[in-house]
């Protein structure tokens, strides 16, 4: 009696034991291959995911750590089973074989917390159907897992923009000082062009912040939007204005005060040696501190410099 | 000019000061990169000041660094382009992966508007 009472306390604590000793999976009980079975005939992509981040061990949750290639394109039995037929039984980031919502689905089982994605739901690029790996692949060493560096990543969709940015007046964006992320928020933000501040004066201010003033004179047109008279990209005329001087100013002054012509070296300023300042300037040869004034009395008021 | 030079010289005596403080534990890791020395002669016909708004390129050696460490715990890369001209650049970053990440960057802008204008009176 008292044998089978020990009985009884002893198997099922043998049992527990030995469920627990036991590995709890065997490789490949849950459709999984492994990372070697992959390589064998993927060789190619294994080589560029062994140079990229995702391959590091020491990361925590990298696909290292966990399942390697399976950890992103799902467990391989079934694809190995069928004789790795393209797309069979296996998650490919393919646009024929996969949709968007999908594809950025398997990146934000471990990216979903990460600070920057914060407003990727309300991202411009992800209600367009734009996935991670339009921009991103698993496959590279390059920074950020990029396809190509900015600017030529956002101009391959973006060939208005890339356009503007080959006028003659630009920011030194091709001259590879300045990138789209400087001032945009690729993964989603406020405001229409997911810009990088508040407003987009406050964005310009970042760097032209002599622009801000406080200013005794203000001009009102620069409070309220720098875009009033700049193209951001680019423009082909002078400091990127939308339109050429004098016509830019004569959309607001008429000429009830001041004839708003073009002022050129032949109306003005003539003589034996011509001020080659009057050139193609216009206005801004008087007005020289349009951006607002602090100088005394009506200097300042006309922004005259 | 004199502060300029010695303010280059001090941000690249912090970077290289940094490299050897870099506590890489006994790790497989790669290093690589390049280091390029380009000679270039520039004929500019036409506006040399719009040709040059946002660079440098005059008649020269350019010279380029790209280095990278890459560990399994920890990275570092280095990058310098045009060094020694107004347009130079340099950037340091690296981290240890799960822990932190840090980034410094010295990036000149030059902005010329014209060349051999003549000054008001």
């Amino acid at each position: 009696m008292r044998k089978a009472i020990l009985a009884l306390f002893i198997v099922p604590v043998l049992l527990f034991l030995g469920g627990g000793l036991c590995p709890q999976e065997a490789e490949g009980s849950n459709g999984t291959v492994g990372v070697e079975v992959c390589k064998g005939c993927h060789e190619d992509r294994f080589n560029t995911y062994m140079i990229s981040t995702h391959s590091k061990k020491s990361i925590p949750g990298s696909p290292a750590s966990q399942e390697g290639c399976e950890s992103c394109h799902g467990p391989g039995a079934a694809h190995v089973e069928k004789s790795g037929e393209g797309g069979v039984g296996i998650f490919i980031f393919s646009k024929k074989l996969a949709d968007a919502k999908a594809k950025s689905a398997k990146c934000l089982e471990c990216h979903s917390e990460q600070k920057d994605l914060t407003f990727w739901d309300i991202a411009r690029h992800k209600i367009e159907g734009v996935s991670c790996d339009n921009c991103h692949t698993v496959h590279s060493g390059t920074r950020m897992n990029l396809k190509a560096p900015q600017p030529d990543l956002c101009n391959f969709c973006h060939k208005n923009i890339r356009a503007q940015q080959n006028r003659t007046s630009h920011h030194p964006i091709r001259e590879g000082k300045m990138k789209c992320t400087d001032c945009h928020e690729h993964h989603g933000g406020f405001g229409t062009t997911k810009i990088k501040a508040s407003s987009v004066n406050e964005l310009c201010y970042q760097c032209h912040a002599e622009k801000r003033g406080p200013f005794m004179w203000p001009h009102p047109p620069v409070d309220e939007n720098c875009l009033t008279c700049h193209i951001p990209h680019g423009s082909n005329h002078n400091k990127l204005l939308n339109i050429r001087m004098p016509q830019l100013c004569r959309n607001c002054h008429d000429f009830t005060r001041h004839p708003s012509a073009p002022y050129t070296r032949f109306e003005t300023f003539q003589g034996p040696t011509p001020s080659n300042k009057m050139f193609a300037r216009s206005c801004l040869n008087c007005h020289g501190n349009i951006h607002g004034s602090n100088g005394p009395s009506t200097r300042g008021k006309t922004f005259v410099r | 000019m004199g502060e300029s030079v010695e303010s280059k010289v001090l941000l690249l005596v912090i970077i290289l000061s940094l490299v050897p403080c870099w506590n890489a534990p006994a790790q497989e890791g790669t290093l690589a990169g390049e280091i390029s020395a380009v000679p270039l002669q520039v004929d500019v016909r036409g506006n040399r000041a719009k040709f040059n708004e946002y660079r440098d390129l005059r008649n020269g050696v350019h010279g380029h660094i790209d280095l990278r460490y890459d560990g399994d715990r920890t990275y570092l890369n280095f990058q310098a382009e045009d060094m020694g001209y107004r347009d130079q650049k340099y950037e340091l970053n690296g981290g240890r992966r799960g822990s932190f990440t840090f980034h410094f960057s010295y990036d000149e802008i030059p902005h010329h508007s014209t060349f051999g204008n003549r000054a008001s009176p």
